[in-house]
């Protein structure tokens, strides 16, 4: 669990970190939408990477964020959350479960594919961040509008990622 | 013994999981209850010093603006010198006036504001003067358009404020005319407008009014403008009047401002902290 991957992944953690707080946190769109854009980990994680040492880290980047914006413990909730229920929605649109995989055959996705699921990530981190954000059922249309507003935002410039560094649609 | 050593080993990564989200838990909670975190001190001069160069390149782009926006703060400032009677600072001859420096009630340092947001429901400011340069748990945050917010946390060089557009925050603010008051609070939704509650039914508000701070609180000084009455309302619940305010500050470009420290704070404190009346000897 504790190789050479984890201590890199630990860097790239850092940089992601520094990437939201000093870029991603500057843009605000019409006072309603805020990217999180390092939510992108979690979707570019290799998928037969160590499970457990993608939750410590998924929870070291949430908590990361967490103290540079100090808001408690808000965003490690929502990223390990996420980072939990990746591979099962990953198997949910594929139709396969893990035992079916060959190892060592590198896996592609379909584009739908792989914008279903970046989506659906994207939404469901983004919906426990705002209600926890919130913390009361008022409102919470708003909430929900606000938390769809920056999923699209995010989105987007996820797939500027996408394009500019991961050509294949592999995870 | 052997069955639950299974069950660990099984579910493991359930549990790792659930162990996390706990955590987390833990985290948010203690934050809420305590408005502190573990690392709240260290965190604000780290990220303190982070933002205050992010903000050097984004300050740049928005010169203009701010330069035409200081230009008429000044001219207002001068305004007010000659109707006290003092003379413009540009021909640099100053009248000082001792008997207003001997009651000084505040005094304004003027600061920068480094790190702001407006979207979420619990926002906060850092502002680059800490407690060297004199900034105190309590004090208000004023822009030249209105309060900002009031400081919670200080270090050395940096201080956090909890801002207007918070839901925790209240704030005392009258009606300017007829002096009614009440507490403005924010509902997390449209960062341009707040409410001003317990406003009693029978006064008289119109649309345009004027909303300034009410000095009933020893935090921000009386007559700060606040913002204008957009419609009003009477409360399902309390039957009271509720006020939509249209703030002036715009929040999303708030760049400069002033703490506001009351010197006499301590004073009005300890003169209300013997609200609880301890010696009961004389209540039958």
């Amino acid at each position: 669990m504790f190789n050479r991957d984890f201590v890199i992944n630990i860097f790239k953690i850092i940089v992601l970190i520094f990437l939201q707080v000093m870029v991603f946190d500057q843009i605000e769109v019409f006072s309603k939408a805020q990217p999180y854009f390092y939510i992108v980990f979690v979707i570019f994680y290799p998928q037969f990477g160590n499970k457990f040492a993608f939750l410590l880290l998924s929870f070291l980047l949430g908590l990361g964020i967490d103290i540079a914006q100090q808001t408690g413990g808000i965003h490690a909730f929502a990223t390990v959350f996420v980072a939990f229920y990746r591979n099962r929605i990953l198997h949910l649109i594929t139709g396969q479960t893990n035992d079916e995989y060959d190892r060592y055959n590198s896996y592609e996705l379909s584009t739908l594919q792989w914008t279903f699921l970046s989506f659906v990530i994207i939404l469901a981190h983004h919906i426990v961040l705002f209600l926890l954000e919130n913390f009361k059922l008022a409102h919470i249309t708003e909430v929900l509008i606000s938390a769809l507003a920056s999923t699209v935002l995010t989105f987007i410039f996820i797939i500027f990622y996408k394009i500019l560094f991961k050509r294949q649609n592999s995870i | 013994m052997h069955f639950i050593f299974n069950l660990i080993r099984k579910n493991g990564f359930t549990l790792f999981f659930l162990g996390l989200l706990f955590i987390a838990s833990i985290l948010i909670f203690r934050y809420n209850v305590y408005h502190e975190v573990i690392l709240g001190k260290a965190s604000t001069n780290i990220v303190g010093a982070i933002n205050k160069q992010t903000a050097k390149v984004t300050r740049f782009f928005n010169l203009p603006t701010f330069n035409k926006e200081l230009q008429e703060e000044n001219s207002t400032l001068r305004e007010q010198l000659y109707s006290l009677g003092v003379k413009d600072a540009k021909t640099k001859t100053f009248s000082k006036n001792d008997s207003a420096r001997y009651q000084q009630l505040y005094s304004f340092i003027p600061t920068d504001v480094i790190n702001n947001s407006i979207i979420k429901s619990h926002n906060f400011l850092t502002i680059n003067k800490g407690s060297k340069n004199g900034v105190q748990v309590g004090d208000g945050i004023i822009s030249q358009n209105g309060i900002a917010g009031i400081v919670v946390k200080t270090t050395a060089n940096y201080a956090r404020a909890i801002s207007v557009l918070n839901t925790d925050n209240q704030i005392n603010a009258r009606i300017k005319g007829n002096e009614f008051f009440g507490t403005m609070i924010w509902d997390g939704k449209d960062p341009r407008y707040t409410y001003l509650i317990e406003i009693p039914k029978y006064a008289e508000v119109k649309k345009g009014d004027t909303i300034e701070t009410d000095g009933k609180s020893p935090v921000f000084p009386e007559g700060i403008f606040i913002g204008t009455v957009a419609n009003k309302t009477i409360d399902n619940v309390s039957g009271e009047l509720k006020i939509k305010v249209k703030l002036k500050e715009n929040f999303a470009n708030l760049k400069y401002a002033y703490v506001v420290t009351n010197l006499q704070k301590i004073e009005i404190k300890e003169v209300e902290s013997t609200d609880t009346i301890k010696d009961t000897q004389n209540v039958q």
